[in-house]
């Protein structure tokens, strides 16, 4: 399971905008991911960046929910509201 | 109309000047502060340009500014900056922020999503910085991601209603004539959604392409919406429309702080003639058919400037440099030591390849460059006669632009016979341009071919109307009354006095007709000039139908198409699944 330990390792950052339906699915998405060990809860943090723009403007995210994924590495990100559980899934493996 | 009715007018004229005096004499002051501005145009159009341009005008007038571009990288976007004046010392930091925007090389798509980073990334930045103008460029780069047609305008209008809630003044560049149906769609919104657009555009005529700008729209103000001439330089966009030019202030040396002083002709039997010379800042136009020495005529003009201290600019149009020279040398009139104390220079122009209206930026940049009191354009037929649709207004301009710096100029035009009246009439309003006219042709009688001159008019100055004969020696130009005197006759014959008195007499009855029909000639030219310069207006009024048409047939033809997909799934019984896949 070389994948799993990839995704657990990296830092998860889901920038939202405000609270929509878009922004609820995407954070239950990412809970999912947490309850089913692919990500480690402290390396994922949730950002309104209506409230904190600037994280806006460090990611370059200026689509709304984008999930940041960084490795030591590698920066992969996923916009849209992360609905299908296993696309995110294998997205995420694959970075 | 009450005073809050009146403050309100006054708020939604809030503008911000461009820099760009053209512009802002077409859009009456400038872009409307506060709103967003589009900037369409196919690729080359010069719509970056022009953005940065404004841009870095409102730093100049301090303010601050960022330019966030979705396609270049901000070294490229500051390189291209270099290379024009008002970029080429670069700028601080904070002044002017220039953002490169690369998407994310590693970027997937997961369900649905909106475009509200772009505005906490300008409320980040504007924040941060208090700047108040913002660019966005190759913003399609950003929308084409979005999944569908109705995410985009929903995003857009997002965009648009945030930047006006912000009091921030947006300018967002896009293609303008799209590729696909999306994104004609997105020109479409942005038409609709934005408060300002500006439509640059080329216009080719023959070998040569113009550059156009036209403001399609103004939310809330008036303005003038035809297509007006500009031109690149490394100074930027130039709008070259004369209107623009009118609000400044004259010159110095402009000819109403010196009503009276005069320019020496260069001929010295002329200079009486017209009251001591041309007046100073006045127009002079001189015409005639080739060979009547209008050329040498301009020499002497340009020759008197020089000895009497000032700068002459020649623009030759006709011929290069070296003949110029060698021609105007052969009769008296060197250029070579003006030429070489820098007093005097020649500006080598070519009616084909280039617009009237570069060549009109390039003749105001030499005269600056040089300090010019004199300006000599030989000839301005090169230009009035090139039948582009921008002649008239590109002479314009650079007549307005010579007359605001007080320079005194001399235009030559050939002007003859019936059997170039085609040519002449492509020639516009030039007779009623100039302050003074004279006329040169060459009278055939007995033998011999004289050169005639006449003063057509002269304005506001007491003129005579009398013919002289022009003569050339290797001296240079004399002008002798074309009188009988004590038996001696003019002309250069030596005849019988009687044949001469009756000879004398053909001869002045010849060139009175010939004076008659120059004038004709060329009030008939100037109709006819004006006849074609309405004709290129109804074209460019013509094109702006089919864009309006088409704009229009393409929405009426996508809500038919939407209509008919309605009434097909109405007529399969799928009324409850309207927005599903039944077709």
């Amino acid at each position: 399971m070389t994948e799993m330990s990839t995704s657990r390792s990296a830092e998860l950052t889901l920038l939202v905008a405000g609270e929509s339906q878009a922004t609820r699915s995407a954070r239950a998405t990412l809970d999912s991911l947490i309850g089913d060990g692919l990500a480690e809860a402290s390396h994922v943090r949730v950002i309104d960046i209506l409230q904190q723009p600037d994280y806006a403007l460090r990611y370059k995210a200026f689509f709304t929910p984008s999930l940041i994924v960084e490795t030591p590495t590698t920066t992969t990100t996923i916009v849209g509201d992360l609905h299908e559980l296993d696309e995110v899934r294998s997205l995420l493996a694959a970075a | 109309m009450d005073e809050t009715q009146q403050l309100r007018e006054v708020e939604a004229r809030s503008v911000l000047e461009t820099g760009i005096a053209g512009l802002d004499h077409i859009t009456g002051g400038g872009l409307p502060r506060g709103r967003v501005i589009t900037i369409f145009g196919a690729a080359g159009a010069g719509k970056t340009v022009l953005g940065l341009q404004i841009l870095a005008h409102r730093v100049a007038e301090g303010e601050r500014a960022v330019f966030i571009s979705f396609e270049q990288t901000a070294d490229g976007v500051l390189e291209d900056m270099a290379g024009f004046s008002w970029g080429a010392d670069g700028f601080a930091e904070d002044d002017l922020i220039v953002l490169e925007t690369g998407m994310p090389t590693e970027l997937h798509v997961s369900g649905r999503f909106d475009m509200q980073g772009l505005i906490a990334t300008l409320l980040a930045v504007t924040d941060a910085s208090g700047a108040t103008i913002v660019m966005l460029d190759g913003l399609n780069a950003l929308l084409s991601l979005l999944l569908e047609e109705a995410d985009e305008r929903r995003e857009l209008l997002r965009l648009t209603d945030w930047v006006r809630s912000q009091g921030l003044t947006v300018l967002i560049t896009a293609k303008a004539s799209a590729e696909n149906d999306r994104a004609r769609t997105r020109a479409e919104i942005l038409d609709y959604q934005t408060d300002c657009v500006v439509v640059l555009d080329r216009l080719q005529t023959g070998n040569s392409i113009s550059r156009t700008l036209q403001v399609t729209k103004y939310r809330g103000a008036a303005h003038i919406g035809h297509v007006v001439p500009v031109v690149m330089t490394n100074d930027g966009l130039e709008v070259v429309i004369a209107g623009g030019l009118a609000s400044e202030e004259l010159a110095s040396g402009a000819p109403s702080s010196r009503p009276d002083e005069r320019m020496p002709t260069g001929v010295e039997e002329l200079d009486p003639l017209l009251g001591g010379g041309y007046l100073l800042g006045s127009r002079t136009l001189l015409s005639g058919a080739p060979g009547t020495s209008k050329s040498t005529l301009a020499a002497a003009f340009s020759l008197a400037v020089v000895r009497g201290g000032g700068r002459v600019l020649y623009v030759s149009f006709d011929e290069v440099r070296a003949q110029l020279e060698l021609h105007t040398a052969s009769v008296g009139y060197s250029f070579r030591e003006p030429l070489e104390s820098g007093s005097l220079r020649i500006l080598e122009e070519s009616a084909t390849g280039s617009t009237p209206e570069e060549s009109a930026l390039r003749i105001i940049r030499a005269v600056d460059e040089l300090g010019a009191n004199a300006v000599v354009i030989d000839p301005v037929s090169a230009l009035t006669g090139s039948g582009h649709p921008f002649a008239d207004e590109a002479l314009s301009y650079l007549l307005t632009s010579l007359s605001q710096r007080g320079i005194t100029v001399l235009l030559t035009s050939l002007l003859h016979g019936a059997a170039s009246l085609d040519e002449e009439a492509t020639k516009s309003n030039i007779s009623t341009i100039a302050d003074n006219w004279i006329h040169l042709t060459y009278i055939a009688n007995g033998g011999e071919r004289n050169r005639a001159l006449t003063i057509v008019k002269s304005r506001a100055t007491a003129h005579t109307n009398q013919v002289r004969e022009l003569v050339i020696t290797s001296e240079g130009i004399e002008l002798r009354p074309a009188y009988v005197s004590d038996g001696d006759v003019l002309l250069g014959s030596a005849r019988a006095q009687k044949e001469e008195l009756d000879r004398t007499a053909a001869w002045l009855r010849a060139v009175e007709y010939e004076r008659g029909e120059a004038e004709i000639l060329a009030s008939m030219a100037e109709l006819e000039g004006r006849i074609s310069g309405l004709g290129n207006e109804v074209d460019l009024r013509r094109r702006d139908l089919e864009r309006l048409r088409s704009t229009r047939d393409g929405a009426l033809e996508r809500t038919a198409t939407a209509l008919e997909a309605r009434v097909a799934a109405r007529g399969s019984g799928n009324l409850a699944n309207e927005e599903g896949d039944q077709r």
